[in-house]
């Protein structure tokens, strides 16, 4: 039966040309809106290299202080060593748990060997966790170890592309020196390189933090804002061994940084809401608030109910005249007993035809969308926008964009506007008293 | 005329409601983007009283003393103060240099702010705060980033006494809010005490023209004072003779080597427009105004393809009417404005319902204006709510009309093109 209906809409789009190009452009626009934001929303949720274990962990980006005494003020930044140790470290369940310096003191500035240039790069500093959180493909050498962080000892572990400009090679890079702000790094290891969309895990070249000179400097630990040394400048990323225990490690987080705050004079410490999980961690955009779970599924349903409805609207009068102008085949039919739902379900079927192209092509154009803009499109929805610098460009993958979950979401889309689409004027022309349809 | 074409809009009412409500939809939404651009466009428009053109800025480094050019001696604070005059003096002696500025915050177009917040010391209820300006009264600011004061005439350091530590220039903007229409020179500021520091007095010096902190924003109260700055930015303006490309590319080649002083080094040369665009991206300006562009276009085309769609359908079922109407008389260039006036008249009787939805979003708060202070002294245009409003829905149809005409354009040319003889038949 549906074959018969969809030979009937092919024949239709090949005697109304014009009209079934329109409506397969209008299709395929309002598929390509939706499937960007999908894809945005997609690859910073979704396992991705190097951030394969996302939905295994959970994130402290920021913990807040707030004076006891009313009107006294607050301070929020990200968290200290001595918060982590107490409040995270000793959790049981946790299989790594990766630190990241949320500080930037250094210009991060290369200095290629024999040239006068300064290059420009994107430098982390991490502890040792950071390599068994994120799965990082070691092309040569390995990571930093244990003892070279614990002493600060200056190693490296750098990015395919940056042994590339540097040395013109991946191979025997390691137990080579890298100058960046005029120190020299030994290289312990090269990775195959990550594409800035993983922005936290994203860097050229990745130092232990205890390298860096802002790590001795402990002044603000003292400060009196910052009762205890609780606040500093570590984002913590937790690895849970098992996923089945996320809320067990997140709620036993929250009671041993409450245990905490009691000891605490003159503030009362918070992580607002923290550990997030990965997804709950990309909308926290702030050190001081959390973000408004409410107010920002109003906010993207709505962009997504008028990045679907206008074009419905308009794909429904289009339909509404297609069938406008088969009254009377549908009179004939409904004259010789078809029932109304048998006739509706050929319409949709028929209409099925024309989404599913327009989907195909707004798929299509959604990944030129992507590609052409590369550049910034990550950063909808953000607060603060991350530059790279010259020579470092967002890439993204093939399996970013082309994936089941992908084609899975383009197909749901297809589904929704197509029953947004063809419900209404479906639904007319089945119920059309048979002499009105019959008389056209 | 109009009538006639009402009446036709009437009796198909059926495939017209849903242009109707497609129109609607889209006017309200195309509005609301188009009352952001004005805004913006009418705030980059407001002139300032300052220039970043031919402005760069320098950025200076110390060798770590793990490096083996790191020289222990000269990290002595009077020798590095020694090495970085030199520095200052090399740059302003470099040719094609006009003017420096050695600065300790409020760098144009960067994104850093330093709030301070003042008030009159005669009249304590007149208070504001507005943006710190610290330079070096060796090197000229004002003349750096060509300050004119509000009657145009430029601003140069030495107009004013700096030997008060406590002297401070205002912006005219901070004047007006201040002292009204009187004059600030000679008056007296105070920043009030605050957590244990006693409340500071500053002398009004002068007063100069205002500028915008960023081009997206209206006018921002200037506070410029000066400090013994020893190594902060230092900014340069190059002659407006030479080109901005040739200058950087002569500056780089000769002043690496030249400013490599004790253990100075020159990390780079930026110019403040570039600076100026990387905060726009960094504080995601140019992310609000792509993605409102998208939006924008996604509309148009919405309403382009519906109407397309809609009027080839309508002509395919009107070649009888279209037959007979040519059969009168009536000429091709006739029939196809027949179908232009159609679709204007349909998106004109959408304008009224879609500025009572409209009026709702205004009533409802929802339209914030871009780069308004708490209190701005001076009324500019997109405060007067109404004429905006009408303005700004002005705009929106005149925009949907271009779209719909070029969206009837492909249906009404078949139709006008169509046999009177042909379309006879089908009668």
């Amino acid at each position: 039966m549906y074959r018969i209906y969809f030979k009937q809409a092919w024949n239709l789009i090949r005697q109304e040309k014009l009209f079934s190009l329109i409506y397969i452009l209008g299709t395929g626009l309002s598929v390509a809106m939706v499937m960007v934001l999908s894809i945005i929303f997609y690859v910073r949720i979704a396992n991705v290299y190097p951030e394969t274990n996302r939905s295994r962990t959970l994130v402290v980006k920021s913990a807040q202080m707030k004076a006891k005494i009313e009107g006294e003020g607050s301070s929020s930044s990200a968290l200290s060593e001595k918060l982590i140790n107490t409040c995270i470290t000793p959790v049981k369940g946790i299989e790594a748990l990766a630190l990241i310096l949320d500080y930037d003191v250094e210009s991060n500035l290369v200095q290629p060997v024999g040239t006068n240039e300064q290059l420009p790069i994107t430098s982390k500093f991490v502890n040792t966790g950071f390599w068994k959180v994120y799965n990082f493909r070691f092309l040569e050498g390995n990571p930093f170890t244990e003892a070279d962080f614990q002493s600060g000892i200056p190693t490296a572990v750098i990015s395919e592309s940056l042994a590339k400009r540097l040395f013109g090679s991946v191979r025997g890079v390691v137990g080579k020196y890298v100058s960046k702000d005029f120190r020299q790094y030994r290289v312990c290891g090269v990775v195959k390189d990550a594409s800035a969309v993983t922005d936290i895990s994203y860097a050229q070249m990745w130092i232990p933090y205890t390298a860096n000179k802002m790590y001795a400097d402990k002044t603000d630990q003292n400060a009196t804002w910052n009762e205890d040394g609780t606040l500093g400048h570590y984002k913590a990323f937790i690895l849970v061994a098992s996923s089945a225990d996320m809320a067990k490690i997140k709620a036993t987080v929250e009671a041993n940084v409450i245990r905490y705050s009691k000891t605490l004079k003159k503030f009362n410490l918070t992580l607002m809401g923290q550990p997030d999980y990965w997804w709950q961690s990309t909308f926290r955009l702030w050190s001081n608030e959390g973000p408004d779970f409410k107010k920002l599924s109003i906010q993207y349903g709505l962009i997504f109910l008028i990045l679907l409805m206008v074009p419905a609207v308009s794909l429904s009068g289009m339909t509404d005249s297609r069938m406008e102008r088969r009254l009377a085949e549908m009179g004939v039919r409904r004259a010789f007993g078809a029932p109304m739902g048998r006739l509706m379900n050929q319409i949709f079927a028929e209409n099925f035809l024309f989404t599913l192209l327009g989907g195909i092509f707004g798929l299509l154009l959604s990944y030129l969308i992507i590609l052409l803009c590369s550049s910034w499109i990550m950063s909808i929805g953000q607060g603060f926008v991350g530059l790279l610098p010259d020579g470092e460009s967002t890439v993204f993958t093939p399996s970013m964009l082309m994936n089941w979950q992908v084609f899975f979401i383009a197909l749901v889309i297809c589904f929704v506007l197509n029953m947004l689409s063809a419900m209404i004027p479906a639904w007319r022309a089945a119920h059309r008293p048979i002499v009105d349809s019959i008389n056209v | 005329m109009i009538k006639m074409i009402l009446t036709q809009i009437w009796n198909k009412r059926r495939s017209n409601a849903w242009l109707f409500v497609e129109l609607l939809m889209v006017f309200c939404l195309l509005w609301y983007i188009v009352d952001y651009f004005f805004v913006l466009e009418y705030n980059k428009n407001i002139p300032e009283s300052r220039s970043i053109d031919h402005t760069w800025q320098l950025t200076l480094n110390e060798l770590p003393d793990t490096d083996p050019q790191y020289m222990a001696a000269q990290s002595d604070s009077a020798v590095k103060e020694a090495n970085f005059d030199r520095i200052l003096n090399r740059i302003r002696s470099y040719k094609g240099v006009m003017s420096i500025a050695l600065i300790e915050c409020g760098s144009p177009g960067a994104g850093d702010y330093w709030g301070f917040g003042l008030r009159n010391s005669s009249d304590t209820t007149k208070e504001f705060g507005g943006m710190a300006i610290r330079f070096d009264p060796r090197t000229d600011f004002f003349k750096t980033f060509h300050y004119t004061y509000p009657d145009g005439k430029a601003v140069e350091v030495k107009d004013f006494d700096w030997s008060d530590p406590k002297a401070i220039v205002i912006g005219w903007k901070a004047e007006r809010e201040l002292f009204g229409k009187q004059s600030a020179v000679g008056k007296q500021l105070e920043a009030k005490a605050w957590n244990g520091h006693p409340a500071e007095y500053y002398s009004v010096k002068g007063v100069v023209g205002d500028f915008k902190r960023f081009d997206y924003c209206r006018y921002e109260n200037g506070l410029y004072m000066v400090n013994h700055v020893k190594d902060g930015v230092i900014a340069v303006r190059s002659s407006d003779n030479l080109s901005d490309t040739r200058f950087l590319q002569d500056f780089k080649a000769a002043m690496v080597k030249e400013l490599r002083i004790g253990n100075y080094y020159l990390v780079g040369i930026k110019s403040y427009k570039e600076i100026a665009a990387e905060t726009n991206t960094t504080f995601g300006m140019d992310n609000a105004y792509m993605v409102r562009t998208a939006m924008m276009l996604f509309f148009l085309v919405n309403i382009m393809l519906c109407v397309m769609g809609t009027f080839w359908y309508r002509i395919r079922v009107r070649r009888e009417e279209i037959g007979l109407r040519m059969a009168m008389g009536s000429s091709r260039v006739g029939i196809r404005n027949l179908l232009f006036k159609e679709g204007v008249l349909l998106l004109t009787l959408v304008v009224l319902p879609a500025m009572f939805i409209e009026f709702q979003f205004v009533h409802a708060g929802m339209i914030d204006t871009l780069g308004k202070a708490d209190k701005d002294m001076i009324t500019y245009l997109p405060d007067r709510t109404a004429l905006r409003f009408l303005i700004t829905n002005a705009i929106t149809w005149l925009i949907l009309t271009v779209a719909i005409i070029l969206a009837i354009m492909v249906p009404a040319d078949k139709a006008a093109k169509m046999a009177p003889a042909d379309a006879m038949h089908y009668e």
